[in-house]
């Protein structure tokens, strides 16, 4: 899961962050984000904050890297629980379910 | 449900609900009925500048057109019945027509839905954001600025403008999620089937992922 953050606003966005919590995954590697799971017993959960850049409102999107996990439960969703925040932004709280993949066979596969 | 989810799924029949319960007009909804379809009548067009104005200059809203509101036995403004509009797409052809004409500067993302019950006729509804770029004077023969505070109108004050021509500009920060699956390969298949998908996480809303 690639993370970008984008600001559509009329300054610069100063002190940009987000939190995620995964709900239904296990995390395999987080890559320039920060693993945080440790302080939220029993939850995987990444986090990202950057000090020292600003997001210009520009209508390009800022890679904040990326993380790979795996789905606990293959038939359930994952649900990722989001939020971000900046400098004069209240923060921001969003669900963002993610729908199980049809299972696919190998015969299936190579049909598509 | 925040007022732009509610613009996106509302129907006649949540307007009929609305009426039955006497849905109160609050902060961000508001009731109207029209004389004329046309929009041609001095209070028709004062009243949607007016309108426009307060809800930009607060943080936006909705305007649901062909309700009558009216105070209840308790005082409290609400919807009280139908007040349907023939003639639906000439009034929505008035509005995106009026809405450049309405306030100054203009306000950006105004959109009009005609929600019909019949060929024609039915209701409106008009989504109104919150602007960046405030205060936004009332036109059409008003030329005054407005904001809106719980269900009421106000005359914005010297202050009141003083404050929003030197407010600091502000950021609007949203996170894009890029979705690579990949589904491993079992001891017997040879391929790995990979898709990706990717998703705004704009606020506040209901999420589905495509």
């Amino acid at each position: 899961m690639h993370f970008s953050l984008l600001n559509n606003g009329r300054a610069v966005a100063k002190h940009a962050g987000f939190f995620v919590k995964f709900e239904n995954a296990e995390l395999r590697h987080v890559i320039g984000l920060q693993n945080v799971s440790h302080l939220n017993p029993g939850q995987p959960s990444v986090c990202y904050y950057d000090d020292r850049t600003v997001v210009h409102p520009n209508g390009i999107s800022m890679h904040a890297r990326h993380v790979i996990f795996h789905r606990v439960n293959a038939c359930q969703d994952v649900v990722l629980n989001i939020t971000y925040y900046c400098e004069d932004m209240k923060f921001r709280s969003d669900k963002v379910p993610l729908p199980s993949p049809p299972l696919t066979t190998a015969r299936s596969s190579s049909a598509t | 449900m925040d007022f732009v989810s509610l613009f996106n799924t509302i129907t006649p029949a949540d307007i009929a609900e609305f009426i039955r319960q006497g849905q109160e007009e609050h902060l961000h909804l508001d009731f109207k009925r029209i004389a004329n379809a046309d929009m041609r009548t001095r209070d028709d067009r004062r009243n949607f500048a007016c309108t426009l104005s307060r809800f930009t200059n607060s943080s936006g809203g909705l305007i649901i057109w062909g309700v009558d509101a009216r105070k209840n036995a308790q005082g409290i403004d609400c919807a009280s019945a139908p007040a349907e509009i023939t003639s639906l797409r000439q009034l929505i052809s008035r509005l995106n027509a009026l809405t450049g004409e309405a306030v100054s500067p203009i306000v950006d993302g105004v959109l009009h839905k005609a929600l019909e019950t019949a060929l024609d006729t039915g209701y409106a509804i008009t989504l109104i954001p919150e602007s960046l770029t405030g205060p936004h004077m009332a036109k059409l023969g008003e030329d005054r600025y407005y904001k809106r505070s719980g269900d009421s109108l106000y005359r914005m004050e010297h202050f009141d403008l003083e404050d929003m021509f030197g407010r600091r500009q502000k950021p609007e920060l949203s996170l894009r999620l890029r979705h690579d699956r990949t589904q491993h390969p079992t001891k017997n298949e040879r391929k790995c089937i990979s898709a990706c998908s990717t998703m705004d996480v704009p606020s506040p809303s209901t999420l589905a992922f495509s």
